[in-house]
């Protein structure tokens, strides 16, 4: 088997496992499933190149990860130059929209209206569940500065949501 | 954890979840990466045009001839590029439905939710698995009925419908069986891009009638059927671009007739293939003989059963068969359970028969299959033709290969996957799910 099957046999064997994860994690970044699932695709695609240069091929999915935050913040970016409507999926009927639960979709806004970075923090510490020493890998950040951002964001929600209840 | 951290994780979590299990693409890996971490050099392009070959496939291909090039692999487009000969000739889009919820609604703490199998439709090139267009049914509508690919490869038509609140017992939605189903066609450019439009039919369907769909070779027509069981049998012809329809119908007792989508029409767009169903009161469908109707399109008679042959296969086990007509309309080809799929079963089988247009002999067994497992996995184990060349000897299927399903070439006995349909589990859910209420084999259109 040569080296190319090698890593493609590899990168799909992480794909498979964790392409859910990584694209529920996305969306939640984008609000939009086309461009998260383009992200995590892109990431994917990033990693199978970059096979040969990982030296711990059990940090793969470490890599992926950062790869999607990196790709969100750039889609983010490209997002802000020709405004979607970030907050609600664009495949997403009216309806389903209305109908969803006002309290998850009020937590959903607010999220998605806090810095990109805040949001990363919140996402990775609450949705993917990752510790304070593992968001820091993901972002490229220290602890401290997770603890800090996380600190942050919370209350800036905190802030949002009590402004939404009133 | 203080309560806004509580609060926080269940709404993300609940939000996530509209990314459904089984419903993320495959992975597109770069057909010739380099791993060593090499920026990757771009093929030239040998865009040599959309090959005109393909209309001699066009001509005989049942429900979509695909339109390739030859040249390289290039992935962002969207447009099918590849020149291997392995896809030469095949549809170049395929659609497919992908799961969702209609509503969720969170009571005292719990998320509520219905999620329906074609929540949306995606249209992939199938040669890079590159997504076109996600589909959503336009306001108020919110879930998919059915849809047809037609033999032009670039048109699909779309019946969306309607869940509607309802506050009757511990139901808050409920299907909406009365108001008309709407149509949309979905065209691709040649340049790859996606167009939207409605389409009127003479007359309102709804999702009561459970219609099923297939569009002619060219696109240029919408056969529909419906009733049946206890109501007078209905298939109907609409002439897209005018409205024009032509109608056969059949009093009661008629079985359901069911149309497959693709392979229900030969490549001349003349004879409808039709399969039959009896659904009988609450919804049960009572398995008939294995039968197809075979309807000619330019009789005069306004009756189905004048109109139309009955072929029983022989051979078969007994399993309805999706229609499914070779182009050139003379074999026929259905499902054959070699050993019924049971609740609970550890094994089961089954094979593609071919059989005689003309008189329903089985003419050959081919790619028989077994399955070792236990109850979830057999039970979703299906085999299905959703394209052929002309004459049958090159098939597209969806069957089950090592406890999954997956899709791929079958010549003869050799299956070859296709890649970058790798959605086995998602049809297979389509297959096994609500949206087969309509009646048909719409998961999938080519």
């Amino acid at each position: 088997m040569d080296r190319e099957t090698d890593a493609s046999e590899a990168v799909t064997a992480i794909y498979q496992r964790h392409a859910l994860g990584l694209t529920r994690l996305a969306f939640l970044m984008l609000g939009d499933r086309q461009t998260a699932e383009d992200v995590v695709q892109d990431a994917f695609c990033g990693l199978y190149r970059a096979w040969g240069r990982i030296s711990d091929h059990g940090h793969a999915l470490g890599y992926v990860r950062t790869s999607v935050l990196n790709g969100c913040r750039s889609a983010h970016r490209h997002s802000k130059r020709a405004p979607q409507p970030l907050a609600v999926p664009p495949t997403a009927s009216a309806e389903a929209t209305v109908l969803a639960s006002e309290r998850q979709r009020a937590t959903i806004t607010a999220l998605r209206r806090l810095p990109p970075r805040q949001r990363e923090a919140l996402v990775l510490r609450y949705f993917a569940d990752l510790s304070e020493h593992e968001t820091a890998l993901a972002m490229g950040v220290s602890p401290g500065t997770v603890k800090s951002t996380t600190s942050r964001a919370l209350a800036a929600l905190a802030h949002m949501l009590r402004e939404e209840e009133l | 954890m203080t309560p806004l951290e509580d609060r926080l994780r269940a709404d993300l979590r609940a939000e996530s979840v509209q990314i459904e299990p089984g419903s993320i693409p495959p992975l597109r890996l770069p057909a010739s990466g380099h791993p060593d971490g090499k920026p990757l050099r771009k093929s030239p392009r040998h865009w040599s045009g959309w090959m005109t070959a393909i209309a001699a496939a066009a001509a005989v291909t049942t429900v979509i001839a695909g339109t390739f090039l030859v040249g390289h692999i290039v992935t962002g487009s969207g447009q099918p590029t590849i020149g291997e000969p392995p896809y030469s000739g095949i549809p170049p889009y395929y659609a497919y439905a992908v799961q969702g919820n209609t509503y969720s609604r969170i009571i005292n703490g719990t998320q509520y939710g219905d999620s329906v199998i074609a929540r949306y439709v995606k249209i992939r090139a199938t040669a890079t698995g590159k997504l076109v267009r996600t589909v959503s049914p336009p306001a108020p509508y919110n879930a998919f009925e059915s849809f047809a690919g037609a033999a032009n490869g670039r048109t699909f038509v779309l019946a969306a419908n309607r869940y509607r609140y309802t506050k009757a017992g511990n139901e808050y939605y409920k299907l909406d069986q009365r108001t008309a189903l709407k149509f949309i066609t979905l065209r691709i450019t040649p340049g790859g891009r996606s167009q939207l439009s409605a389409l009127s039919v003479p007359e309102m369907l709804t999702e009561a009638q459970a219609p099923t769909l297939a569009l002619s070779p060219d696109g240029a027509e919408l056969a529909v059927a419906y009733g049946g069981s206890g109501k007078p049998a209905v298939v109907q012809v609409i002439t897209l671009a005018t409205g024009q329809m032509k109608q056969w119908a059949s009093p009661p007792p008629a079985a359901t007739p069911v149309l497959g989508g693709p392979g229900s029409w030969t490549a001349d767009g003349r004879t409808l293939a039709i399969g039959q169903m009896v659904i009988q009161p609450g919804g049960i469908i009572r398995r008939l003989p294995t039968q197809m109707r075979l309807l000619d399109t330019a009789s005069p008679s306004r009756s189905l059963a004048a109109a139309s042959k009955l072929i029983t296969l022989q051979g078969g086990a007994g399993n309805f068969p999706w229609p499914f007509i070779t182009p050139v309309g003379t074999t026929l080809i259905g499902e054959i359970a070699g050993r019924p799929i049971r609740l609970n079963a550890t094994t089961a089988s089954g094979a593609f028969g071919v059989y005689s247009a003309r008189t329903g002999a089985l003419l050959r067994v081919v790619a028989r299959w077994q399955q070792h497992g236990r109850g979830f996995i057999l039970n979703r184990a299906r085999q299905t033709v959703v394209w052929s060349n002309a004459s049958g000897s090159r098939l597209i299927v969806e069957m089950p290969r090592r406890n999954i399903s997956e899709v791929g070439f079958l010549t003869g006995e050799k299956f070859t996957p296709l890649p970058h349909v790798a959605l086995a589990p998602l049809l297979n859910a389509i297959n096994s799910g609500g949206f087969q209420t309509s009646g048909g084999y719409v998961g999938f259109a080519w």
